[in-house]
């Protein structure tokens, strides 16, 4: 009797990855709690309380508007950063490697788990970003849509980037570290939480080619209506492209073998 | 005082064995200090040097970061490598164990944190006594950070719990405090709760250093907290040494 082979196509593949992940998120319902409370703070305490301090010396510039689109990036961000913990920990448990040994090659298992970082990381801030578009008195629909894509593409960045950092990184109490630091550094030096006019000169080259600036400056088009180009399009485009493309590759080289620490 | 002292080179140990992160702590610091610092003091002005007003919480953060791997490595011993049973048959009493291991936690952050407190001193102009004033700061500091991060770790059965009590601290220490705003600006539930914080008379202790004297009003809310924290973490220790 000849045996039946079931191959998956790779888009049932890709879907079997990320609705994989999004159980994960749900099975850590701390997580979602700490940061939706952690954004509401952000919002309502401190934005609130800083924009005080700044209208007496910027008059007309509201800093809750602009620090509300920060906000949702940042968190978008943090929740993509999520993405890498969780392959560590698959690693750590071992059970990378039988994920691994599923019948579909790496590239795709790569591009899967970016993905599902990026739509769980979506899911989870769509509400927030509502918030934001209410509380700065935005309704469009193409306009919101348009901060949702923007938001995506960022996410499926960040996600690549996390997991090469999750890779390459062996050590747990490194990982921690190491991931908290490329969180800060990332939304630090960008426009997500002050204006690039603001930032230290020496800096203000680095930070208006972040994408985590871009996707700031392209949301704060939409809803708020300031400034910005198609070269912020372009960077957050090619930061997609690079991470996904140059890491993953690299990442291979470091999947297999090597023992934790 | 020997098995004290064992306990404590131990710990020094383990958190010294991978000097890459307290190098990322450091850069953690420069981050905090070097560009939010500076950006929010350039969009700040009209309360003073905002620079020098927020350069101390930097400094605090990076020791409750440091202060929280204390809870982490109590975490790991009784979570991830089962060590814990065996550590608790050596021949300490555990009373001791609990007791050392929090100090050293409290030493681990000073020492960890001694560059960025440095880097305010110079920036504040301390005299050589007053820095010092600002280590004991730091250490006191890192003992309420220390009794919170033992109490999560003791209670913690999953890392997700712990992590997420880690940055619930985090945030109530930052934002409901007076680490980025001055008292008079705080809706008056904010005042209340940022009262019962040690961030906020650790911040504002170090700030007083500015006038060139030590300011014992704030300087002692800030060691009756460390104390009810650090025996409470010394309680939830106990607790979690019997089976």
């Amino acid at each position: 009797m000849k045996a039946q082979r079931h191959e998956l196509s790779p888009l049932s593949v890709i879907w079997l990855l990320v609705e994989r992940d999004l159980r994960t998120l749900v099975k850590s319902p701390w997580i979602l709690i700490n940061r939706t409370v952690f954004f509401v703070i952000q919002l309502f305490v401190f934005a609130v309380l800083v924009n005080k301090l700044v209208a007496s010396t910027i008059p007309g510039f509201n800093y809750f508007d602009f620090y509300s689109v920060g906000a949702v990036v940042s968190t978008i961000t943090s929740i993509a950063f999520i993405i890498g913990a969780d392959l560590f920990e698959e690693e750590e448990m071992g059970l990378l490697d039988y994920l691994l040994s599923l019948p579909f090659g790496h590239s795709l298992f790569v591009f899967g788990r970016a993905l599902g970082g990026a739509v769980r990381g979506l899911i989870y801030t769509a509400p927030m970003m509502l918030l934001v578009a209410f509380i700065d008195g935005y309704w469009s629909p193409a306009g919101i849509l348009g901060s949702y894509v923007v938001l995506f593409v960022l996410a499926t960045g960040i996600s690549g980037l996390s997991i090469t950092l999750a890779m390459v990184i062996r050590s747990e109490n490194r990982f921690d570290v190491v991931i908290a630091m490329a969180e800060l550094a990332t939304v630090r030096v960008s426009a997500a939480i002050y204006p690039l006019y603001y930032i230290p000169q020496a800096l203000q080259p680095i930070a208006a080619y972040s994408p985590v600036t871009s996707a700031s400056d392209l949301i704060r088009w939409a809803i708020l209506g300031n400034a910005s180009g198609v070269g912020n399009l372009v960077i957050l485009v090619l930061f997609v492209a690079i991470f996904f493309g140059l890491g993953s590759a690299f990442l291979f080289k470091r999947l297999e073998g090597g023992r934790f620490e | 005082m020997n098995r004290v002292l064992t306990v404590i080179e131990r710990d020094f140990r383990i958190f010294f064995a991978d000097r890459f992160l307290l190098v990322i702590m450091f850069v953690n610091f420069t981050i905090d200090l070097g560009v939010s610092g500076l950006s929010l003091s350039a969009m700040i002005k009209g309360y003073g040097d905002y620079f020098l007003y927020i350069a101390p919480g930097a400094n605090l953060i990076t020791a409750t970061v440091a202060s929280f791997q204390s809870g982490r490595d109590i975490w790991r011993e009784r979570i991830i490598q089962d060590t814990h049973t065996y550590l608790l048959t050596l021949p300490v009493p555990k009373p001791m164990v609990a007791a050392s291991r929090l100090f050293s936690g409290m030493l681990r952050t000073t020492m960890t944190t001694l560059p960025g407190t440095a880097v305010i001193a110079l920036l504040y102009h301390l005299s050589f006594p007053l820095s010092l004033v600002g280590v004991l700061i730091m250490l006191v500091y890192s003992g309420a950070v220390c009794g919170l991060s033992v109490i999560a770790a003791s209670m913690s059965s999953s890392l997700e719990l712990f992590t997420t009590v880690r940055s619930t601290v985090q945030v109530y220490l930052s934002f409901f405090s007076t680490q980025f705003y001055p008292t008079s600006i705080l809706p008056p539930v904010v005042t209340d709760v940022s009262n019962f914080n040690p961030m906020t008379w650790a911040v504002e202790s170090f700030r007083a250093l500015q006038t060139g004297s030590v300011d014992v009003g704030l300087f002692l809310p800030l060691v009756g907290l460390s104390a009810c924290l650090l025996g409470a973490g010394f309680v939830f220790y106990r607790r979690a040494m019997e089976f």
